[in-house]
């Protein structure tokens, strides 16, 4: 292992902080510049989005059992996704537009290998006649992803591992060697209590009411 | 719900019950609706947060679902389709020598493991190797020839050994390059760190990035990206983190970027 500890620099949080709240006003000014583009259909400035941001979803796509023509299809379905989500609901991006639009390309990705594991059949005419229902429900499940994903972000970082490996079904005895616990009663104690936290942050979200009858 | 009722759902979804314990459950599910109402929930949370699957939607009457299909078929989101493909039309017509393309053709044969998990996505938070793989972009590196320079065949060469991911044999013509010009060497210095570090030969590859950082060479502040990069891939996200800051502090090379992977490390 190369020994490099003479060269590490001691980082503060707080010197991260302060670089992340000068750049957010740069932030929220692309994130601004990029919805603009989707919502005038600027091709121009949505060209620069391609440029930027294409080849990271393309080279995820293709590491994932994917094809460039599934990176280029999920790809156009979240500008598309962003765009429609926008113009009903003008919703925040918290993020950089960049690392928005990448996880929206994830999920689509995750939801199209889901749907040929589950036996959906590839497009045929009835689907295709469906493919806006489709996209809707898509974007609806990428809103109920972030209500989860931003309540699992609220907790501890030592819940977070822990869940991580559950939801991942990873065998108890499994989480017990790698977060070094002492038994798998304790691993289900802790992931009980955790989940059980979890849960209860979800029902108090406000956005908890509508997404919780699809 | 008791907790011997979580912990039953729990072990359902983790297909960790008997075939008869599993009908026992789905028994069960028929006939008590806030055992049902309970189960939903947990199912939803596992099939999200578990990223090798996915929660679909069961519901097809909702209202909000009707506002978005209206909103997918209308007149303003064709055109929006519209723009996107002119779009992307052109970005794939950027030029048949595009490295991208090239790219993107031989991108199956990454050498990028997946790790722990393909898709990191607690907090949308990525591992140091999805960092790496989402933030090394081999487009940002110039070409290697020079129209009418001397050694353009050796350069040409290498460059397309390179393009195909044949790190091997590229990076003994990239030492020749380097050994006889001084031109274009800070290139020829990125090309060949990021060759090794494709190979998982961080030693060389770090040596290659020093090189050039250390150089008063006009791409010298590349080398610092490319190394930060390097770190992540070498799952040491605490140094990659001390290089980024360094970036951002001086205003180098890909500052930007460098903000938003300190933010996925944070």
């Amino acid at each position: 292992m190369i020994d490099r500890s003479e060269k590490i620099r001691i980082v503060t949080p707080s010197k991260i902080k302060v670089y992340f709240c000068l750049e957010s006003t740069k932030w929220m000014k692309n994130n601004l510049k990029y919805l603009n583009a989707l919502l005038t259909e600027d091709s121009t400035e949505i060209l620069n989005i391609y440029k930027e941001n294409f080849s990271s979803v393309q080279n995820f796509v293709i590491q994932n059992n994917g094809r460039t023509e599934d990176a280029e299809d999920v790809f156009q379905k979240a500008l598309v996704q962003i765009a429609v989500r926008y113009r009903k609901e003008k919703f925040e991006i918290k993020s950089s537009f960049e690392a928005y639009l990448f996880t929206a390309c994830k999920n689509l990705w995750r939801r199209e290998l889901n749907k040929l594991k589950r036996g959906v059949t590839s497009l045929n005419e009835m689907e295709h006649k469906d493919e806006e229902r489709d996209q809707a429900l898509a974007l609806l499940e990428q809103k109920r992803w972030e209500l989860f994903m931003d309540n699992v972000s609220l907790m501890t970082e030592s819940c977070q591992k822990v869940l991580k490996l559950f939801f991942a079904k990873v065998p108890y005895r499994k989480i017990v060697e790698q977060l070094q616990y002492s038994s798998e009663t304790v691993v289900r104690q802790r992931v009980f209590r955790c989940k059980q936290k979890l849960t209860e942050m979800i029902k108090r979200d406000h956005r908890f009411n509508y997404l919780q009858n699809l | 719900m008791t907790t011997e009722d979580i912990a039953l759902i729990h072990d359902f979804l983790r297909e960790d019950l008997s075939p008869e314990q599993r009908e026992l459950v789905n028994q069960r599910l028929e006939a008590d609706t806030d055992f049902k109402a309970a189960f939903l929930l947990e199912q939803q949370q596992q099939q999200s947060l578990d990223e090798n699957d996915w929660n679909f939607i069961q519901t097809s009457n909702f209202e909000e679902l009707a506002d978005y299909e209206v909103l997918y078929k209308s007149e303003k989101t064709n055109r929006l389709k519209e723009s996107i493909n002119t779009a992307a039309t052109k970005y794939k017509a950027r030029g048949t020598n595009n490295r991208s393309n090239k790219w993107a053709l031989y991108v199956a044969a990454a050498m990028v493991i997946l790790m722990i998990s393909l898709f990191s996505i607690l907090d949308d938070k990525k591992t140091p190797q999805e960092l790496y793989t989402v933030s090394l972009n081999v487009d940002e590196l110039p070409g290697l020839a020079v129209r009418g320079g001397t050694m353009d065949s050796l350069l040409l060469q290498a460059e397309k050994l390179f393009n195909a991911k044949n790190y091997e044999n590229a990076i003994p013509l990239l030492d020749e390059s380097i050994s006889l010009t001084d031109r274009n060497i800070g290139t020829l210095y990125l090309y060949k760190g990021v060759s090794h570090m494709e190979l998982n030969q961080f030693e060389k590859a770090e040596d290659s990035f020093n090189v050039l950082i250390e150089s008063d060479l006009y791409d010298a502040k590349k080398g610092y990206w490319y190394k930060a990069l390097l770190y992540l891939k070498m799952d040491q996200p605490d140094i990659a983190k001390s290089i980024l800051i360094t970036i951002v502090e001086n205003d180098y090379f890909n500052k930007d970027k460098a903000l938003v992977v300190l933010q996925d490390i944070e």
